[in-house]
């Protein structure tokens, strides 16, 4: 036996609970199909400013899927398969749900209830917010919570505070400071935010937590082994119940078998039902690893979202922070439902053209250019109207009937349709967003596409008490398998309207937790 | 014994005449056949052309008229340096101090990184040339870079010409017609392509500096100590001083 538990998957999820597994003594081996960055790495951030995307992040035979779906997936432009997950390039906003999401079900007969109720899980998310270095402050319409952030709100910026918090009030809506990983004071050996707005894809000074964060912490207890560049290709069974091994390969070819005496798969929502999937054997797993209801790969849900920008009268100094500094709750009520879904606006600053981008535009030269710059910088500013989105067992993961990855395995075959629910709800998300910006006498009002976030994979193995209507248990352990557990926004049987890490970390930490104690 | 041949048939003389029209007739119809089959050939050909070149023939242009831009990693020159600063004095014109200073630092370690670590050799050298032609062409004397300003910005301006529209697709002849000219003119059109993706390059560089940030008043951008919160204040007027830190009024409903 190699370790007491193998973790596949080195993102936040998987850093998370081999940091609390190493923490209670047991031995982790934690491997990640992608490989380790330096991190943060300055050459990579001049390749940002040269509008150059910084990560090589996806092997194209490798990582390959296909989809068909409304809006686009497009898996590969956000997911990054490498020691820190999509955390290295995330924006940290890091929000909890409200209770009304975990009894969607039992409130309003949509969707499915979670295992356990928004208490459960409240200790958990204190316990992520402390470990990822979470600012923020109280507010109205906030979901609950026993014990103040870790650190407090980063400052209001000056757009949010003199125009769009304003704005908010004056149609009686709610606005808070928005919660965030990013350190607003000195927090767990990494400096306060500069405010330089350099944050995305990755802060160069690390005042931004990635799960690196905990892979590094994780390591130094001496008990987990990190391995990148192990890609796992099956889950394999011995007997009905129990997993023996997990069969790896590297970039060269070079196949192993790692032992343990429990797993956890944490590779997302994508790559975990297609690992079940493909790891289809005899012994009432035909149609795939912990498969009996059927639902493995099914339920995909994301966020929808509209963006609405406006462009103000007056200047409003966007780009000094990356930061998002508020965020409103205050459509994010379940007042509406079930007949409209609920939708988080969040104000966003930095959204509008740089210099640079401006001066490119222009096709102007000298003092003209200049003038220009000077003149058009700084009046947008956005409003994000991000939804939430119904399990349907149509949307869902499979696997391609006809093209495979360079192991020869299938690739993941994606299937997405919006509803009327997610479709009217961000409708109406936008026209309080527009009506914002008319509030703030905004000279020019517009708003995108259906988007989705497309980093956001939610519901693929959900988590529910019925083993008839669900994949795992409330722990993330598989009904049909003993040892196998998942840990990801998979589990999750609602979308919510927020960002899914802080969900991720509070399970991850509490499913950590529960295999000290069993394993 | 009969006559050679078959009974009845024509004397061998007549057959050889009959024959040579025969013949000839089969030649005829052999040839129209060929005729015919090389021209449903030619057909299927041209059919094939239109549609599996015609459509793309602007990739085709570009793979035997337009090198790529990236992919050359190198050193530049002394002298490439300095062409590069000219032309990016013509962007952004620098003045006082110690603008002019800060610009030229500017450019040369974003060409140089550009050059050596991103492989854009080629963009930077093929530029500095295209530069030095125009600048020939329009009877200036001397290097580009020992230009006024004003002169530089005419020889510039010359390489910046946007290509022209595309006829619409309703006139085949018409657009024969403008992709026969882009061959034509393919040099002229490369050395454009060059210059304009030079001058986007430098802007990039120069606007993305601290140089452009502080031209809306950004002075906390990229790296002044301490200027942490300074997001929190109103933005300068433009091209005007940064006011003193002021009281904030306390908003409702948000903590600080």
């Amino acid at each position: 036996m190699s370790a007491d538990v193998c973790i596949v998957g080195a993102g936040v999820a998987g850093a998370l609970a081999a940091f609390r597994l190493a923490a209670g003594g047991k031995s982790v081996v934690l491997l990640d199909s992608g490989p380790r960055f330096e991190y943060p790495d300055m050459a990579r951030y001049e390749r940002v400013r040269r509008s150059i995307y910084p990560w090589d992040w996806f092997d194209e035979d490798r990582d390959d899927y296909e989809e068909e779906a409304t809006p686009r997936i497009g898996l590969n432009s956000n997911r990054i398969k490498a020691i820190g997950g999509t955390t290295l390039h995330w924006s940290a906003n890091a929000q909890r749900f409200q209770p009304g999401d975990f009894r969607m079900r039992t409130l309003f007969g949509l969707g499915a209830d979670w295992p356990f109720p928004y208490d459960e899980l409240e200790p958990w998310y204190l316990l992520a917010e402390r470990e990822m270095g979470v600012a923020g402050g109280s507010g109205p319409d906030q979901p609950p919570r026993s014990a103040p952030y870790p650190l407090p709100p980063h400052e209001v910026s000056f757009a949010e505070r003199e125009f769009i918090v304003p704005a908010f009030h004056a149609l009686g809506l709610s606005i808070a400071p928005n919660s965030t990983a990013t350190n607003s004071q000195p927090y767990d050996g990494r400096p306060r935010c500069a405010a330089f707005a350099t944050c995305n894809p990755f802060c160069p000074i690390n005042a931004k937590y990635t799960a690196t964060v905990h892979v590094a912490k994780a390591e130094a207890s001496g008990r987990v082994v990190v391995k990148p560049d192990s890609h796992v290709r099956r889950v394999v069974l011995e007997g009905r119940r129990k997993v023996s091994h997990v069969e790896c390969v590297d970039r060269n070819g070079t196949i192993w078998r790692e032992r343990a005496r429990a797993f956890v798969l944490a590779g997302g929502g994508v790559e975990i039902p297609r690992l079940l999937l493909l790891s289809a054997t005899d012994g009432g797993h035909d149609q795939g690893l912990a498969n009996s209801s059927g639902l493995v790969g099914r339920n995909y849900m994301t966020h929808p979202r509209i963006i609405v920008r406006g462009r103000l009268s007056e200047r409003i100094g966007p780009h000094r922070t990356g930061v998002d500094t508020t965020n409103s709750w205050a459509v994010y009520q379940h007042r509406t439902l079930p007949g409209t879904g609920n939708v988080m606006l969040s104000p966003s600053v930095s959204g509008g053209p740089e210099p640079a981008d401006i001066a490119l535009e222009s096709g102007l030269w000298g003092e003209e250019l200049v003038e220009e710059v000077r003149v058009r910088y700084g009046y947008e500013v956005g409003i994000h109207a991000k939804g939430d989105m119904l399990p349907r067992p149509d949307n869902r993961v499979t696997l391609s009937s006809s093209r495979v990855d360079t192991y020869g395995d299938p690739i993941p075959r994606i299937e997405m349709q919006l509803g009327e629910f997610e479709l009217n709800a961000i409708d109406e998300g936008a026209k309080v967003a527009e009506a914002i910006f008319r509030q703030m006498n905004a000279r020019e009002i517009w708003r995108s596409n259906t988007q989705i976030v497309r980093n956001h994979i939610i519901g693929t193995t959900r988590m529910g008490s019925d083993p008839a209507d669900s994949v795992c248990d409330e722990w993330g352990r598989c009904h049909d398998l003993d040892n196998l557990f998942v840990s990801s926004s998979s589990l999750f049987p609602s979308a919510a309207c927020s960002s899914p890490t802080l969900t991720i970390a509070a399970l991850a930490l509490r499913t950590g937790d529960f295999l000290v104690r069993n394993v | 014994m009969e006559p050679d041949g078959v009974p009845g048939a024509a004397p061998p003389e007549a057959r050889i005449q009959n024959g040579g029209e025969v013949m000839r007739a089969q030649t005829r119809r052999g040839f129209i056949k060929i005729a015919g089959l090389a021209l449903l050939f030619l057909g299927i050909l041209a059919a094939i052309g239109r549609a599996a070149v015609w459509p793309r023939r602007g990739t085709i242009f570009q793979a035997l008229f337009r090198p790529p831009l990236e992919g050359q990693y190198g050193a530049l020159t002394e002298e490439e340096f300095r062409q590069l600063e000219a032309f990016a004095e013509i962007i952004f014109p620098a003045t006082g101090d110690p603008e002019p200073r800060e610009l030229h630092a500017v450019v040369r370690r974003w060409v140089d990184d550009g050059a050596r670590q991103y492989g854009l050799l080629a963009l930077y050298r093929h530029g500095v040339r295209a530069l030095a032609s125009a600048t020939h062409e329009r009877g200036f004397d001397g290097p580009f870079h020992a230009l006024p300003v004003g002169d530089r910005r005419a020889a510039a301006a010359a390489l910046m010409d946007e290509e022209p529209d595309l006829p619409p697709a309703a006139e085949p002849l018409s657009q024969l017609l403008h992709f026969l000219d882009r061959v034509l003119n393919a040099p002229e059109e490369r050395r454009r392509h060059y210059a304009r993706s030079l001058r986007a390059d430098l802007t990039r560089g120069i606007f993305s500096s601290h140089l452009g940030w502080t031209l809306v008043g950004y002075d906390s951008w990229p790296g002044v100590p301490s200027a942490h919160l300074w997001y929190t204040l109103p933005p300068p007027p433009a091209g005007g001083a940064r006011p003193g830190s002021r009281d904030t009024p306390a908003v409702a409903g948000v903590g600080s």
